[in-house]
């Protein structure tokens, strides 16, 4: 019984931070991880942290890796199923209830507009993300290389997004292992 | 539309989702174009739309796209193929990577993925960039162009003053959050038309 409730409880705080965070998947995770930490007590401040930044290092996307990890650590995979279903129900019913409404009403005049004029947002919201992603790598020949090479092939050749991922990942593990045998070499020092 | 195919297009592009909302969308608009499910048009449009609404981008855009393949089942099989693999994936990698912290070859991988998906990203603002100025032409496409493309004034007046709006910051504020740019840029589109 306390379990199930738990679990309603953790349906219930996801749900609402669906419903009400606005803002980059940093912004809700660590929003979501401070509502655990201060109103429920689940966890301890140094392990939202950790939390956090581990989460960013693991694939997909941030708040619904944190919901899971969440959830898992206060009420088993049970509680981590809670609170993922709890983030995507609100997502669910909000774009399906636009999509119904774009389908009807797509063809007045102004609604084409204003969509427009979403489009440049779109693409000037791209090329931001270009510079914040791109000042998180760290300067060197590699990346340099690697972004240029992939941007080119993406964008003027048409090459596919997977194998060029693909690639990129092969060649990631050929300079580890280089580097590796070469630091090897000069005896240890870094 | 096959449903397998939407679950399985999805698990793809939640597991090579590295490093925030925008790194998934090269890889999401080449399946969705790929299997005719929207257009680049109103892909750009319900990428600004789950930017606008409240919840979780990368959800939100799921639903969307899966919304408009294949209806309400559509949506359904589009989260859950971005939520439930890539979560349980997170716990278990998550488990393992305490573990084996500072594992070389994972080390490497993200090494090599993430100035990837910095290219990948600019390739994509680069396609959106010019179906907004030159009206549609793809970058790739304009390598066997003759002469240059018409410019779409309005789209470049549009994109050039969301730039500056964007780009500029209030003292001690920040910038503009995102979803009021693309609300600011949709009123200042109706605007232009509206001059005209």
């Amino acid at each position: 019984m306390n379990r199930i409730v738990r679990w309603g409880k953790l349906f219930w705080m996801f749900l609402k931070l669906g419903f009400l965070s606005l803002g980059s998947g940093r912004v809700i995770a660590e929003r979501l991880c401070r509502e655990a930490v201060r109103k429920r007590g689940w966890l301890t401040k140094e392990e939202v942290q950790q939390l956090v930044a581990e989460a960013g290092t693991v694939p997909g996307i941030l708040p619904v890796n944190v919901a899971a990890v969440t959830g898992c650590r206060v009420g088993g995979v049970l509680g981590a199923l809670a609170a993922v279903l709890g983030l995507a129900v609100p997502s669910l019913l909000m774009v399906s209830v636009l999509s119904l409404f774009i389908s009807r009403f797509g063809s007045v005049s102004w609604i084409g507009w204003f969509l427009e004029g979403m489009r440049a947002g779109v693409a000037v919201l791209l090329l931001f993300a270009v510079f914040s992603l791109g000042n998180r790598c760290d300067r060197t020949n590699f990346n340099a290389i690697v972004m240029a090479v992939v941007f080119v092939w993406a964008a003027f050749f048409g090459g596919n997004v997977l194998w060029l991922l693909l690639g990129a990942a092969g060649a990631g593990i050929l300079r580890a292992l280089l580097l590796s045998r070469r630091r090897g070499r000069r005896g240890g020092a870094p | 539309m096959n449903y397998l195919t939407l679950f399985f297009s999805f698990l793809k592009i939640g597991i090579f989702a590295l490093g925030g909302g925008y790194a998934m969308l090269p890889l999401l608009q080449q399946e969705v174009l790929s299997h005719g499910w929207l257009s680049h048009q109103e892909l750009i449009n319900e990428i600004g739309l789950a930017r606008a609404l409240p919840g979780v981008f990368g959800l939100n855009l799921s639903v969307f796209v899966g919304y408009g393949a294949g209806k309400l089942a559509g949506a359904l099989t589009a989260v859950a193929g971005m939520l439930l693999p890539t979560a349980l994936l997170a716990l278990a990698l998550m488990k393992w990577m305490k573990k084996s912290s500072g594992n070389s070859l994972v080390r490497g991988v993200l090494d090599g993925v993430k100035p990837a998906t910095v290219g990948l990203v600019a390739a994509a603002a680069l396609t959106a960039l010019f179906s907004s100025i030159l009206g549609g032409v793809l970058p790739a496409s304009l390598l066997y162009y003759r002469q240059f493309p018409q410019i779409d004034w309005r789209g470049g007046a549009l994109v050039l003053l969301v730039f500056v709006l964007g780009g500029c910051r209030k003292k001690g504020r920040g910038t503009i959050p995102p979803a009021l740019l693309l609300v600011l840029a949709g009123v200042l589109s109706c605007l232009l038309h509206l001059i005209r």
